[in-house]
Protein backbone atom coordinates (compact mmCIF):
# COMPACT_ATOMS: atom_id res chain seq x y z
CA UNK A 1 0.00 0.00 0.00
CA UNK A 2 1.37 3.20 -0.79
CA UNK A 3 2.33 5.90 1.77
CA UNK A 4 -0.37 8.63 -0.22
CA UNK A 5 -3.10 5.35 0.71
CA UNK A 6 -1.70 4.63 4.25
CA UNK A 7 -2.44 8.19 5.69
CA UNK A 8 -6.28 8.13 5.48
CA UNK A 9 -6.75 4.04 6.98
CA UNK A 10 -4.09 5.85 9.54
CA UNK A 11 -6.44 8.78 10.19
CA UNK A 12 -9.71 6.57 9.91
CA UNK A 13 -8.37 3.77 12.83
CA UNK A 14 -7.01 7.26 14.97
CA UNK A 15 -11.20 8.76 14.25
CA UNK A 16 -12.71 5.49 15.29
CA UNK A 17 -10.08 5.54 18.33
CA UNK A 18 -11.00 9.45 19.25
CA UNK A 19 -14.47 8.77 19.19
CA UNK A 20 -14.56 5.85 21.24
CA UNK A 21 -12.68 7.60 23.95
CA UNK A 22 -14.98 10.31 23.59
CA UNK A 23 -18.45 7.81 23.93
CA UNK A 24 -16.38 6.70 26.98
CA UNK A 25 -16.41 10.39 28.46
CA UNK A 26 -19.63 10.69 27.17
CA UNK A 27 -20.51 7.57 29.18
CA UNK A 28 -19.04 8.87 32.42
CA UNK A 29 -19.97 12.10 32.12
CA UNK A 30 -23.04 12.14 30.41
CA UNK A 31 -25.34 12.12 33.09
CA UNK A 32 -23.96 15.37 34.54
CA UNK A 33 -24.10 16.95 31.45
CA UNK A 34 -27.96 15.62 30.59
CA UNK A 35 -29.86 19.15 28.93
CA UNK A 36 -32.10 20.52 32.18
CA UNK A 37 -35.22 22.83 32.36
CA UNK A 38 -31.96 25.90 32.45
CA UNK A 39 -30.46 24.99 29.10
CA UNK A 40 -34.03 24.59 28.00
CA UNK A 41 -35.22 28.16 29.01
CA UNK A 42 -31.47 29.53 27.73
CA UNK A 43 -32.44 28.40 24.39
CA UNK A 44 -35.58 30.11 24.59
CA UNK A 45 -33.67 32.86 25.41
CA UNK A 46 -31.06 33.17 23.10
CA UNK A 47 -33.45 32.68 20.33
CA UNK A 48 -35.41 35.81 21.11
CA UNK A 49 -31.96 37.77 21.44
CA UNK A 50 -31.12 36.86 18.49
CA UNK A 51 -34.43 37.42 16.50
CA UNK A 52 -33.93 41.44 18.51
CA UNK A 53 -30.74 42.17 17.06
CA UNK A 54 -31.07 40.94 13.74
CA UNK A 55 -33.65 43.21 13.91
CA UNK A 56 -31.81 46.31 15.37
CA UNK A 57 -29.07 45.69 12.94
CA UNK A 58 -31.14 45.64 10.00
CA UNK A 59 -32.01 49.24 10.99
CA UNK A 60 -28.93 50.18 11.93
CA UNK A 61 -26.24 48.58 8.79
CA UNK A 62 -29.19 50.42 6.03
CA UNK A 63 -27.75 52.82 3.95
CA UNK A 64 -30.30 55.64 4.85
CA UNK A 65 -28.26 56.97 7.69
CA UNK A 66 -24.70 56.53 5.67
CA UNK A 67 -26.39 59.09 3.01
CA UNK A 68 -28.25 61.34 5.50
CA UNK A 69 -24.22 61.57 6.78
CA UNK A 70 -22.87 61.37 3.76
CA UNK A 71 -24.93 65.06 2.94
CA UNK A 72 -24.44 66.44 5.79
CA UNK A 73 -21.42 65.56 7.76
CA UNK A 74 -18.28 66.66 7.70
CA UNK A 75 -15.48 64.19 6.96
CA UNK A 76 -14.27 63.89 10.42
CA UNK A 77 -18.16 62.71 11.16
CA UNK A 78 -18.62 60.41 8.62
CA UNK A 79 -14.83 58.37 9.34
CA UNK A 80 -16.13 58.32 12.93
CA UNK A 81 -19.65 56.74 11.71
CA UNK A 82 -18.37 54.94 9.25
CA UNK A 83 -15.76 53.22 11.86
CA UNK A 84 -18.95 52.91 14.77
CA UNK A 85 -20.95 50.84 12.33
CA UNK A 86 -18.34 48.93 11.15
CA UNK A 87 -17.26 47.92 14.91
CA UNK A 88 -20.99 47.32 15.77
CA UNK A 89 -21.32 45.06 12.28
CA UNK A 90 -18.16 43.11 13.30
CA UNK A 91 -19.22 42.27 16.50
CA UNK A 92 -22.82 41.48 15.97
CA UNK A 93 -21.64 39.01 13.01
CA UNK A 94 -18.93 37.49 15.84
CA UNK A 95 -21.70 37.11 18.15
CA UNK A 96 -24.06 35.69 16.15
CA UNK A 97 -21.26 33.17 15.38
CA UNK A 98 -21.43 32.30 18.75
CA UNK A 99 -24.91 32.28 19.42
CA UNK A 100 -25.84 29.74 16.00
CA UNK A 101 -22.90 28.06 18.00
CA UNK A 102 -24.18 27.30 22.01
CA UNK A 103 -27.76 26.64 20.04
CA UNK A 104 -26.47 23.91 17.87
CA UNK A 105 -24.79 22.56 20.68
CA UNK A 106 -28.18 22.50 22.68
CA UNK A 107 -30.01 21.36 19.73
CA UNK A 108 -27.78 18.19 19.33
CA UNK A 109 -28.27 18.04 23.21
CA UNK A 110 -32.10 18.30 23.12
CA UNK A 111 -32.23 15.82 20.39
CA UNK A 112 -32.71 12.81 22.34
CA UNK A 113 -35.29 14.53 25.05
CA UNK A 114 -37.81 14.88 21.80
CA UNK A 115 -40.61 12.42 21.45
CA UNK A 116 -40.73 12.46 17.53
CA UNK A 117 -38.57 10.38 15.68
CA UNK A 118 -35.74 11.81 13.96
CA UNK A 119 -36.85 11.92 10.44
CA UNK A 120 -33.40 12.35 8.67
CA UNK A 121 -29.98 12.22 9.75
CA UNK A 122 -29.18 15.99 10.48
CA UNK A 123 -26.07 15.59 8.07
CA UNK A 124 -27.65 18.26 6.81
CA UNK A 125 -27.57 20.57 9.23
CA UNK A 126 -24.10 20.30 9.96
CA UNK A 127 -22.92 20.51 6.47
CA UNK A 128 -24.90 24.23 6.83
CA UNK A 129 -23.33 24.97 9.90
CA UNK A 130 -20.12 24.13 8.63
CA UNK A 131 -21.28 26.52 5.86
CA UNK A 132 -22.15 29.00 7.53
CA UNK A 133 -19.41 29.33 9.70
CA UNK A 134 -16.95 29.57 6.87
CA UNK A 135 -18.97 31.73 4.89
CA UNK A 136 -20.00 33.86 8.77
CA UNK A 137 -15.79 34.49 8.67
CA UNK A 138 -15.55 35.85 5.10
CA UNK A 139 -18.47 37.93 5.14
CA UNK A 140 -16.28 39.46 8.39
CA UNK A 141 -13.09 40.04 6.40
CA UNK A 142 -15.37 41.37 3.52
CA UNK A 143 -17.15 43.88 6.27
CA UNK A 144 -13.11 44.55 7.89
CA UNK A 145 -12.23 45.90 4.35
CA UNK A 146 -15.16 47.51 2.58
CA UNK A 147 -17.20 47.93 5.67
CA UNK A 148 -21.29 47.04 6.41
CA UNK A 149 -22.93 49.55 3.80
CA UNK A 150 -21.09 48.51 0.79
CA UNK A 151 -21.25 44.86 2.45
CA UNK A 152 -25.03 44.86 2.33
CA UNK A 153 -25.46 41.87 0.34
CA UNK A 154 -23.59 39.50 2.78
CA UNK A 155 -25.32 41.03 5.99
CA UNK A 156 -28.11 40.09 4.50
CA UNK A 157 -26.47 36.66 3.82
CA UNK A 158 -26.27 36.28 7.68
CA UNK A 159 -29.65 37.35 8.05
CA UNK A 160 -30.78 34.88 6.06
CA UNK A 161 -28.70 31.99 7.69
CA UNK A 162 -29.59 33.18 11.18
CA UNK A 163 -33.24 32.81 10.33
CA UNK A 164 -33.05 29.47 8.65
CA UNK A 165 -31.37 27.77 12.20
CA UNK A 166 -33.62 29.86 14.08
CA UNK A 167 -36.45 27.69 12.58
CA UNK A 168 -34.24 24.50 13.03
CA UNK A 169 -33.83 25.78 16.79
CA UNK A 170 -37.78 26.47 17.04
CA UNK A 171 -38.77 23.38 15.91
CA UNK A 172 -36.24 21.66 18.35
CA UNK A 173 -37.86 23.24 21.36
CA UNK A 174 -41.02 22.80 20.19
CA UNK A 175 -40.76 18.63 20.19
CA UNK A 176 -38.72 18.70 23.64
CA UNK A 177 -40.71 16.63 26.27
CA UNK A 178 -40.25 18.81 29.77
CA UNK A 179 -40.86 16.05 31.75
CA UNK A 180 -37.48 14.61 30.63
CA UNK A 181 -35.36 17.24 31.19
CA UNK A 182 -33.28 17.03 34.32
CA UNK A 183 -33.60 19.70 37.15
CA UNK A 184 -30.86 22.17 37.03
CA UNK A 185 -29.97 24.67 39.78
CA UNK A 186 -31.89 27.66 38.77
CA UNK A 187 -35.34 25.29 37.21
CA UNK A 188 -37.46 26.92 40.23
CA UNK B 1 5.37 -17.78 26.05
CA UNK B 2 3.56 -14.42 26.78
CA UNK B 3 1.72 -14.84 23.15
CA UNK B 4 0.33 -18.22 24.28
CA UNK B 5 -0.84 -16.92 27.78
CA UNK B 6 -2.59 -14.02 26.56
CA UNK B 7 -4.35 -16.14 24.10
CA UNK B 8 -5.25 -18.33 26.61
CA UNK B 9 -6.33 -15.59 28.59
CA UNK B 10 -8.42 -14.19 26.09
CA UNK B 11 -10.62 -17.30 25.56
CA UNK B 12 -11.29 -17.91 28.85
CA UNK B 13 -12.53 -13.98 28.84
CA UNK B 14 -14.57 -15.27 26.29
CA UNK B 15 -15.71 -18.25 27.65
CA UNK B 16 -16.76 -16.00 30.84
CA UNK B 17 -18.60 -13.69 28.65
CA UNK B 18 -20.63 -15.97 26.78
CA UNK B 19 -21.89 -18.02 30.03
CA UNK B 20 -22.44 -15.10 31.68
CA UNK B 21 -24.39 -13.82 28.32
CA UNK B 22 -26.48 -16.30 29.08
CA UNK B 23 -26.42 -16.79 32.56
CA UNK B 24 -28.05 -13.28 32.44
CA UNK B 25 -29.92 -13.80 29.68
CA UNK B 26 -27.97 -10.79 27.35
CA UNK B 27 -27.43 -13.43 25.12
CA UNK B 28 -31.01 -13.47 24.14
CA UNK B 29 -31.01 -9.40 24.34
CA UNK B 30 -27.88 -9.27 21.96
CA UNK B 31 -27.72 -12.26 19.85
CA UNK B 32 -26.07 -10.50 17.13
CA UNK B 33 -23.03 -9.86 19.44
CA UNK B 34 -22.60 -12.73 21.36
CA UNK B 35 -23.04 -14.70 17.65
CA UNK B 36 -19.75 -12.86 17.09
CA UNK B 37 -18.17 -13.97 20.51
CA UNK B 38 -18.78 -17.32 19.56
CA UNK B 39 -17.45 -16.79 15.84
CA UNK B 40 -14.01 -15.75 17.35
CA UNK B 41 -14.71 -18.39 19.97
CA UNK B 42 -14.97 -21.10 17.62
CA UNK B 43 -12.39 -19.95 14.68
CA UNK B 44 -9.55 -19.85 17.90
CA UNK B 45 -10.56 -23.21 18.73
CA UNK B 46 -10.57 -24.54 14.77
CA UNK B 47 -7.20 -22.93 14.49
CA UNK B 48 -5.85 -23.92 17.43
CA UNK B 49 -6.63 -27.58 16.17
CA UNK B 50 -4.83 -27.38 12.99
CA UNK B 51 -2.10 -25.72 14.67
CA UNK B 52 -1.27 -28.75 17.01
CA UNK B 53 -2.43 -31.43 14.15
CA UNK B 54 -2.17 -29.83 10.54
CA UNK B 55 0.47 -27.18 10.50
CA UNK B 56 0.66 -26.81 7.12
CA UNK B 57 -2.62 -25.59 6.26
CA UNK B 58 -3.06 -23.49 9.83
CA UNK B 59 -1.93 -20.93 7.48
CA UNK B 60 -4.81 -20.83 5.27
CA UNK B 61 -7.31 -22.00 7.57
CA UNK B 62 -6.20 -18.75 9.95
CA UNK B 63 -7.55 -16.92 7.32
CA UNK B 64 -10.68 -18.25 6.36
CA UNK B 65 -11.38 -17.70 10.18
CA UNK B 66 -10.21 -13.93 9.92
CA UNK B 67 -12.43 -13.41 7.21
CA UNK B 68 -15.57 -15.01 9.08
CA UNK B 69 -14.87 -12.79 11.98
CA UNK B 70 -15.02 -9.82 10.03
CA UNK B 71 -18.31 -10.37 8.28
CA UNK B 72 -19.72 -11.28 12.22
CA UNK B 73 -18.31 -7.88 13.09
CA UNK B 74 -20.59 -6.39 10.41
CA UNK B 75 -23.55 -7.69 12.82
CA UNK B 76 -22.19 -6.44 15.41
CA UNK B 77 -22.15 -2.85 14.20
CA UNK B 78 -26.01 -3.81 13.05
CA UNK B 79 -26.83 -4.64 16.56
CA UNK B 80 -25.84 -1.79 18.00
CA UNK B 81 -27.29 0.51 15.66
CA UNK B 82 -30.79 -1.46 15.86
CA UNK B 83 -30.30 -1.49 19.55
CA UNK B 84 -29.55 2.35 19.62
CA UNK B 85 -32.26 3.41 17.25
CA UNK B 86 -34.67 1.31 18.58
CA UNK B 87 -36.78 4.26 20.02
CA UNK B 88 -36.22 5.43 16.36
CA UNK B 89 -38.35 2.78 14.12
CA UNK B 90 -38.52 5.46 11.27
CA UNK B 91 -34.83 5.44 10.73
CA UNK B 92 -33.26 2.11 12.10
CA UNK B 93 -34.69 -0.12 8.94
CA UNK B 94 -33.19 2.13 6.48
CA UNK B 95 -29.80 2.45 8.68
CA UNK B 96 -29.71 -1.85 8.44
CA UNK B 97 -31.01 -1.90 5.05
CA UNK B 98 -28.51 0.51 4.24
CA UNK B 99 -25.93 -1.46 6.02
CA UNK B 100 -26.90 -4.33 4.16
CA UNK B 101 -26.16 -3.15 0.90
CA UNK B 102 -22.66 -1.20 1.67
CA UNK B 103 -21.87 -5.23 2.79
CA UNK B 104 -22.91 -6.24 -0.57
CA UNK B 105 -21.43 -3.68 -2.40
CA UNK B 106 -17.97 -3.91 -0.51
CA UNK B 107 -17.86 -7.79 -1.27
CA UNK B 108 -18.88 -7.45 -5.00
CA UNK B 109 -16.17 -4.66 -5.14
CA UNK B 110 -13.58 -6.64 -3.76
CA UNK B 111 -14.04 -10.05 -5.58
CA UNK B 112 -14.07 -8.30 -8.64
CA UNK B 113 -11.25 -6.05 -7.78
CA UNK B 114 -9.13 -9.17 -7.00
CA UNK B 115 -9.91 -11.33 -9.57
CA UNK B 116 -8.96 -8.61 -11.90
CA UNK B 117 -5.50 -8.88 -10.68
CA UNK B 118 -4.86 -12.00 -10.59
CA UNK B 119 -6.02 -14.94 -8.60
CA UNK B 120 -3.40 -16.44 -6.46
CA UNK B 121 -5.01 -18.33 -3.90
CA UNK B 122 -7.84 -18.53 -1.86
CA UNK B 123 -5.96 -18.17 0.86
CA UNK B 124 -4.62 -14.36 0.26
CA UNK B 125 -8.18 -14.35 -1.33
CA UNK B 126 -9.59 -14.44 2.32
CA UNK B 127 -7.28 -12.15 3.31
CA UNK B 128 -7.25 -9.39 1.07
CA UNK B 129 -11.12 -9.67 0.96
CA UNK B 130 -10.80 -9.51 4.85
CA UNK B 131 -8.72 -6.04 5.04
CA UNK B 132 -11.25 -4.36 2.68
CA UNK B 133 -14.27 -5.20 4.64
CA UNK B 134 -12.32 -4.11 7.99
CA UNK B 135 -11.42 -0.49 6.08
CA UNK B 136 -15.20 -0.12 5.41
CA UNK B 137 -16.03 -1.33 8.45
CA UNK B 138 -14.54 1.45 9.96
CA UNK B 139 -15.99 3.96 7.77
CA UNK B 140 -19.34 2.89 8.54
CA UNK B 141 -18.24 2.48 12.83
CA UNK B 142 -16.63 6.05 12.87
CA UNK B 143 -20.09 7.27 11.15
CA UNK B 144 -22.19 5.69 13.69
CA UNK B 145 -19.54 6.63 16.75
CA UNK B 146 -19.87 10.49 15.12
CA UNK B 147 -23.91 10.18 15.33
CA UNK B 148 -23.90 8.98 19.10
CA UNK B 149 -21.60 11.76 20.06
CA UNK B 150 -22.43 14.09 18.28
CA UNK B 151 -26.77 13.77 19.14
CA UNK B 152 -25.26 12.19 22.81
CA UNK B 153 -27.41 9.39 22.53
CA UNK B 154 -27.88 8.04 25.51
CA UNK B 155 -26.39 3.78 25.05
CA UNK B 156 -26.65 2.61 28.53
CA UNK B 157 -23.64 0.25 30.44
CA UNK B 158 -24.49 -2.80 28.37
CA UNK B 159 -24.95 -0.93 24.42
CA UNK B 160 -22.44 1.69 25.31
CA UNK B 161 -19.56 -1.02 26.42
CA UNK B 162 -20.13 -3.03 23.23
CA UNK B 163 -19.73 0.25 20.96
CA UNK B 164 -16.61 1.44 22.76
CA UNK B 165 -14.87 -1.92 22.89
CA UNK B 166 -15.59 -2.69 19.00
CA UNK B 167 -14.41 0.61 18.60
CA UNK B 168 -11.30 0.39 20.70
CA UNK B 169 -10.70 -3.18 18.68
CA UNK B 170 -11.79 -1.97 14.74
CA UNK B 171 -9.74 1.19 14.99
CA UNK B 172 -6.65 -0.80 16.26
CA UNK B 173 -7.30 -3.28 13.80
CA UNK B 174 -7.66 -0.65 10.95
CA UNK B 175 -4.33 1.05 11.86
CA UNK B 176 -2.75 -2.27 11.97
CA UNK B 177 -3.50 -3.19 8.51
CA UNK B 178 -2.42 0.01 7.33
CA UNK B 179 0.78 -0.67 8.05
CA UNK B 180 1.05 -4.22 7.74
CA UNK B 181 2.15 -3.96 4.13
CA UNK B 182 5.15 -2.28 4.83
CA UNK B 183 7.17 -5.08 5.58
CA UNK B 184 10.48 -4.32 7.72
CA UNK B 185 9.25 -1.80 9.77
CA UNK B 186 9.98 -1.51 13.28
CA UNK B 187 6.10 0.60 14.22
CA UNK B 188 4.64 -1.84 12.13
CA UNK B 189 5.92 -4.85 14.33
CA UNK B 190 5.29 -2.92 17.21
CA UNK B 191 1.68 -2.61 16.35
CA UNK B 192 1.41 -6.33 15.59
CA UNK B 193 3.01 -7.21 19.30
CA UNK B 194 -0.11 -4.64 20.85
CA UNK B 195 -3.11 -5.97 18.60
CA UNK B 196 -3.65 -9.10 21.37
CA UNK B 197 -3.44 -6.46 23.88
CA UNK B 198 -6.19 -4.56 22.25
CA UNK B 199 -8.09 -7.17 21.99
CA UNK B 200 -7.84 -8.06 25.49
CA UNK B 201 -8.77 -4.34 26.58
CA UNK B 202 -11.66 -4.71 24.53
CA UNK B 203 -12.74 -7.93 25.96
CA UNK B 204 -12.30 -6.92 29.62
CA UNK B 205 -14.48 -3.87 28.47
CA UNK B 206 -17.17 -6.26 27.54
CA UNK B 207 -16.63 -8.69 30.35
CA UNK B 208 -17.64 -5.65 32.56
CA UNK B 209 -20.19 -4.03 30.77
CA UNK B 210 -22.06 -6.89 30.26
CA UNK B 211 -21.46 -8.79 32.91
CA UNK B 212 -25.47 -7.99 34.02
CA UNK B 213 -28.21 -6.43 32.32
CA UNK B 214 -28.07 -2.52 33.11
CA UNK B 215 -31.53 -0.59 32.76
CA UNK B 216 -31.88 1.07 29.18
CA UNK B 217 -31.60 4.71 29.33
CA UNK B 218 -35.42 5.21 28.90
CA UNK B 219 -35.43 4.74 32.26
CA UNK B 220 -35.09 8.76 32.44
CA UNK B 221 -38.26 9.64 30.77
CA UNK B 222 -40.96 10.44 33.66
CA UNK B 223 -44.14 8.77 33.58
CA UNK B 224 -46.81 12.65 34.03
CA UNK B 225 -45.07 15.70 33.20
CA UNK B 226 -44.22 17.73 36.39
CA UNK B 227 -46.78 20.47 36.60
CA UNK B 228 -44.18 23.25 36.02
CA UNK B 229 -42.20 21.60 33.56
CA UNK B 230 -45.23 21.68 31.49
CA UNK B 231 -46.09 25.24 32.16
CA UNK B 232 -42.42 26.21 30.94
CA UNK B 233 -43.02 24.34 27.96
CA UNK B 234 -46.00 26.07 27.14
CA UNK B 235 -44.84 29.34 28.27
CA UNK B 236 -41.35 28.53 25.77
CA UNK B 237 -43.41 27.96 23.13
CA UNK B 238 -45.45 30.98 22.99
CA UNK B 239 -42.60 32.70 23.18
CA UNK B 240 -41.15 31.41 20.27
CA UNK B 241 -44.07 31.75 18.30
CA UNK B 242 -44.85 34.95 19.08
CA UNK B 243 -41.44 36.24 18.61
CA UNK B 244 -41.43 34.57 15.32
CA UNK B 245 -44.41 36.64 13.85
CA UNK B 246 -41.66 39.94 14.69
CA UNK B 247 -38.48 37.97 12.72
CA UNK B 248 -40.56 36.99 9.33
CA UNK B 249 -42.02 40.57 9.76
CA UNK B 250 -38.17 42.13 9.95
CA UNK B 251 -37.18 39.69 7.08
CA UNK B 252 -40.31 40.88 4.62
CA UNK B 253 -39.10 44.57 5.05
Amino acid sequence: MAIITLLPVVLLGALILVFGLRLVRQALVGSAEGATIEDYSRAGRVLDSVLVEADIMKKILSSEDAYFIAARGTYEVQKLFHSERKRLALRWVRRTQAQVSDLLKLHLMLASYTSKPMRKFEFDLSIKYLVFKLISNVVLVVIWIVGPFKAAMVVTYTLDCTGYFWNIFRSRLFDVQGSRLASGPGSQ
Amino acid sequence: MAANFLWWVCILLETALLVRGISSELAKKYRLFYGYIICILGGELFCLVFYQFARDRYESVYWYTQLATVIASYAVIIEILQQSLRSYPVLSKPVTRTLCIIFALTVSYACCDLVANGFVSFARLAADLGRYLRFVEGALLLMMLWFFVRHRLPLGRNLGGIAIGSAIWIGANVINLAFLSLPGQEFSAFLRELLPITYLLALIIWSFSLWSAAPSCAGRLAGEPEEHLGLLTIKTRSMVAGVSRRFLKALRQ
